[in-house]
């Protein structure tokens, strides 16, 4: 599966330029799920509902919809290079 | 007062479930949610009465065209003004793109300044820098309070540059303050300028009465207050339309169209307002923007206000409390409208808004097109919570509650 296949948005949001929203597809998160919350390095559960965690250097939530925020992310070109990874995608 | 469980029973919406969770819709500042009424309506106009207006001499037209005059003479009446002032539009932000060229084409000039404050909304600051590139004029942003407040320090010495025109929100969509439009329009009159009022975030919660407040011009979005999206009203005082130019051309805003001697074309503009309303508008949507108001008067507008402050003043003190969450805007009730932005130290505006996503609950995060605003603030984005005549105290409760678990 692409990236592309796997994702049903990707936004770069309103006001903080460098932090962008992922939203998984239902299908994917299911799969995913516990590989995604595993790869978080300094992970932390908040308010029992969400994720926080370091991911190759970038910050990310995970929340319980299949949602991910990435935070200071460098660059778009980056953020997709390690979705790529995180999500085992096939370019 | 309000009977929310009953005006629940009208908006099917609010059933829904949003990630196992009840809906908790608190994102009305964007829109509001439509009650069965105006949804019916929708449904009825296409059923019954669909075709175009004022082109036609076939029944369906004549209908379709009563209806939607008879939506200007109901838009005039809420806000106090005559039909003839009234101009359909698809929104808000069309609306001051309409007064920017219309009126700021014609009239504005290199040397001359037109003044924003930093709490206005991107969508009266943006179309005046676009004419500013055709006409050279220069715009002037004036200063808020650290509490939230307009600064009338700086408003006073910036009416002395003598500006053409101002722009204000009546209530900041981001800091929920209550401006004293009066009190600014009067002394913009004073100093010669013009005003114009951004009631979008004022007209669905309160009566606003243009003759009191002897406004210039004035704007609003009928999806902010129960009314189907694609309908913006600009109001313009009689006086001023003869210092005005067409915005689009085409259609409904011609009488006749021909050609001269030299083959040039000759063109007749039809009457206002309809001068100003170009090609097919929104039809169905501005003749069915009646039943969302006759809906909010049912409930009175004095109720409407009253419940929609309570709850964000609740929200607003209950927030304040809590460790780790600054919450902006002014600190008096008297002064705050119905919605309450904030930001919780550690997390992104986002990551709040995703948080309560997963809880069923949907707010806004972002600048909100308060680029300016943000600035000012020293922030980039913010969280905001906003308020109408559905939501409930045990929902406040419920928010609180999610935030308190978020920072402890
Ligand atoms: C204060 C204010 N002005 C203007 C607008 C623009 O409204 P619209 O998107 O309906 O054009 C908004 C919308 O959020 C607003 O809050």
């Amino acid at each position: 599966m692409t990236l592309q296949d796997m994702i049903e948005y990707f936004e770069k949001q309103c006001g903080d330029e460098d932090s962008y929203a992922v939203a998984l597809k239902p299908d994917v998160w299911r799969r995913l799920r516990k590989k995604i919350v595993g790869s978080l390095e300094n992970r932390r559960d908040v308010a029992n509902t969400f994720h926080k965690g370091i991911y190759k250097g970038v910050e990310v939530s995970v929340f319980p919809n299949g949602r991910l925020i990435f935070k200071n992310v460098p660059s778009e070109d980056y953020l997709i290079s390690i979705l790529n990874e995180l999500l085992d995608a096939s370019s | 007062m309000l009977d929310v469980y009953s005006i629940r029973k009208d908006f099917p919406i609010l059933e829904r479930k949003i990630n196992g969770h009840n809906l908790v819709y608190v994102d009305n500042a964007a829109t509001t949610h439509k009650p069965i009424q105006v949804i019916e309506a929708i449904r009825e106009f296409y059923m019954k009465y669909n075709a175009n207006v004022h082109r036609g001499v076939h029944t369906l037209s004549q209908e379709a065209s009563d209806l939607y005059e008879s939506a200007r003479v109901d838009v005039a009446k809420l806000i106090n003004a005559d039909p003839e002032e009234i101009i359909f539009v698809k929104n808000a932000t069309e609306g001051i793109n309409l007064v920017a060229y219309a009126w700021g084409l014609p009239n504005l000039d290199r040397g001359d300044i037109v003044l924003h404050t930093l709490m206005d909304h991107h969508a009266t600051v943006v179309p005046f820098y676009i004419v500013s590139k055709y006409k050279g004029f220069r715009q002037r942003m004036i200063g808020i309070t650290d509490d939230g407040y307009i600064d009338m320090g700086d408003y006073e010495d910036k009416l002395r540059l003598n500006p053409r025109i101002v722009t204000f929100p009546h209530v900041s969509n981001m800091l929920s303050t209550v401006n004293d439009a009066k009190k600014l329009i009067k002394m913009a009159h004073e100093y010669g300028a013009l005003v114009i009022l951004d009631a979008t975030q004022s007209v669905p919660h309160m009566k606003v009465d243009v003759k009191e407040l002897d406004v210039d011009f004035m704007v609003f979005s009928a999806h902010k207050m129960c009314g189907p999206t694609g309908v913006g009203v600009v109001y313009v005082k009689k006086e001023h339309y003869s210092s005005m130019n067409p915005f689009l051309g085409g259609g409904d805003m011609i009488k006749d169209v021909g050609y001269n001697e030299y083959m040039e074309p000759t063109v007749t503009y039809n009457d206002v307002p309809v001068m100003y309303e170009a090609g097919t508008q929104n039809i169905v949507g501005i003749s069915v923007y009646p039943k969302s108001i006759e809906y909010l008067e049912k409930l009175s507008f004095e109720y409407i206000h009253e419940h929609v402050r309570k709850l964000a003043w609740e929200t607003y003190e209950a927030l304040r409390e809590l460790p780790n969450i600054e919450v902006y805007g002014p600190e008096s009730s008297r002064d705050r409208a119905g919605l309450v932005s904030f930001n919780v130290k550690g997390f992104s505006a986002h990551e709040v808004a995703a948080y309560l996503d997963s809880l069923g609950i949907a707010v806004r995060s972002g600048h909100h097109c308060t680029g300016p605003l943000h600035k000012r603030l020293g922030i980039s984005s913010s969280a905001r919570i906003s308020y109408y005549i559905y939501n409930t105290f045990e929902e406040v409760e419920y928010i609180v509650d999610a935030l308190r678990r978020l920072v402890s």
